[in-house]
């Protein structure tokens, strides 16, 4: 969990300072896509299999995870946003808008991707999901482009609300895929990861 | 023969069987996949392109399918990236480490597996390349040299994976390399550095060679670098020797000529 975060911090340090002369867009979507790509793996439980069975459900032991790695990735894209230092306010929401978005839509993947694999790390998935959504995006028209990197036609508020969309849409998905595979729902007692016998298509009794 | 014995005396008759396995999985790979998808889109907006302009040529419109490749190239590198950290992912290094067959047939089987991604791109390719003959004029010697260069930074990208995961044994690196790749992708107007790139089409013929035997150069040297991890010996210190010179040779000449300082103007 906590090496990619340190290597996308040295490397967004690098990408600012190698790019300090740039317009602040360019260096500063790269360290968002790093810190995002990072963020991906806080979800990745070495132990996973064995605290499956424990009291604490996946979405609290997800939250105490991102509570971890979250503030540090926080901290260090706003200490490289204030290094860079974006050319206005506008410009500053922006980038905050296509960081949430990022993340938004890393973590999402990285839960789904955990939730399916048997061993429990979807961060492997997060970093090359997040290029195929975003160069998939930019086949799109930049009219209806879903996840800019750039401008688009319309000024800021497209790119305020693409981005913003895109974290919401991450983190719901993300709460969707942190529920637990051992909850109860069902009056049978059944755990909501397993189907019932007549879902099956068993014959009960 | 049992895991303790000794090693096969033939590691090429264990290679081929590996790498036909690796190159099946690869070929399977979800990245991989997804950049498949990818060229299919360009190749669908070139042939859209084509079919509603008279005077397309591949020249002007070619470009999304140039453009498709190097994104399946870089996922290629993912795919061979994770397919080479497996046994790290799943705790079974030391396990590996008894098996009959060595290390470093394994990761020459992976290297040799990305031959497998090359043939689905040469497929790919002489489809659209046969479409776009039978309605543009002809594409130049320069184009035949780019289609040449898109599909060796397929293999070398995939070797590069491998020897990422020997050198820097984490999934988030390969994605990340891919990202700068882009980042580094020559722009409008392109720097000299930017010739090194693996994406600069030269526009000259003899130098788009020339950038081929580049790309080339570094597959072999990538290749040299997965397998010193497991294995030292002459013949792969020849192929690093060969491997560098051939990279330093065509960079200084790609150097020098990319970019004419009398001009201004560079070739790519």
């Amino acid at each position: 969990m906590w090496l990619p975060a340190i290597v996308a911090g040295v490397a967004g340090v690098l990408v600012v300072v190698a790019l300090h002369d740039r317009e602040a867009a360019t260096p500063l979507e790269a360290v968002a896509i790093l810190l995002a790509s990072a963020a991906g793996f806080a979800f990745d439980d070495p132990v996973a299999e064995i605290l499956a069975a424990s009291p604490t459900t996946l979405r609290q032991r997800r939250i105490t995870r991102l509570a971890l790695l979250g503030p540090p990735i926080v901290l260090t894209w706003l200490a490289l946003v204030a290094t860079q230092g974006p050319a206005s306010w506008a410009e500053t929401w922006a980038l905050a808008a296509m960081f949430a978005g990022l993340v938004g839509l890393s973590l999402s993947i990285a839960g789904v991707a955990s939730r399916r694999s048997t061993t429990g790390r979807g961060g492997i998935v997060a970093g090359p999901g997040l290029f195929v959504l975003v160069i998939a995006s930019t086949l799109i028209p930049p009219r209806w482009r879903p996840l800019p990197l750039g401008d688009v036609p319309g000024g800021w508020t497209p790119i305020y609300l693409r981005w913003s969309a895109a974290a919401a849409i991450g983190l719901l998905v993300l709460l969707w895929s942190s529920r637990d595979p051992a909850r109860i729902t069902s009056r049978l007692g059944i755990p909501a990861g397993r189907s019932t016998p007549r879902e099956r298509g068993e014959r009960i009794g | 023969m049992s895991a303790t014995g000794t090693m096969p005396t033939n590691p090429r008759a264990s290679l081929r069987p590996l790498a036909r396995v690796e190159a099946h999985k690869l070929i399977r790979h979800p990245a991989f996949l997804a950049g498949v998808g990818f060229v299919l889109v360009g190749i669908a907006m070139f042939v859209r392109a084509i079919l509603s302009s008279s005077g397309s040529t591949w020249n002007d419109d070619g470009w999304t399918v140039g453009v498709a490749v190097a994104v399946l190239a870089i996922l290629t590198m993912v795919a061979a990236n994770l397919a080479a950290l497996r046994d790290r992912r799943e705790d079974a290094v030391e396990q590996h480490m008894a098996l009959p067959v060595a290390q470093s047939t394994r990761t020459g089987a992976l290297i040799a597996a990305t031959a497998g991604p090359a043939m689905v791109v040469v497929l790919l390719l002489a489809g659209v390349v046969g479409f776009a003959i039978s309605r543009v004029p002809s594409l130049t010697a320069a184009d035949q040299v780019h289609l040449v260069e898109r599909l060796s930074a397929v293999v070398m990208l995939g070797t590069l994976g491998v020897a990422l995961a020997g050198w820097l044994p984490s999934p988030f690196v390969a994605p990340v390399i891919g990202w700068g790749l882009l980042l580094v992708s020559p722009g409008d107007p392109p720097q000299t550095w930017q010739v090194l790139t693996p994406w600069a089409s030269l526009r000259q013929a003899e130098l788009a060679t020339w950038h081929l035997g580049y790309l080339v150069g570094l597959t072999v040297l990538f290749g040299v670098a997965a397998l010193v991890r497991s294995s030292r010996s002459r013949s792969l210190v020849i192929a690093g020797v060969i491997g560098a010179v051939a990279v330093i040779a065509c960079a200084a000449v790609l150097f020098a000529r990319a970019c004419p300082s009398r001009t201004g103007v560079c070739w790519f």
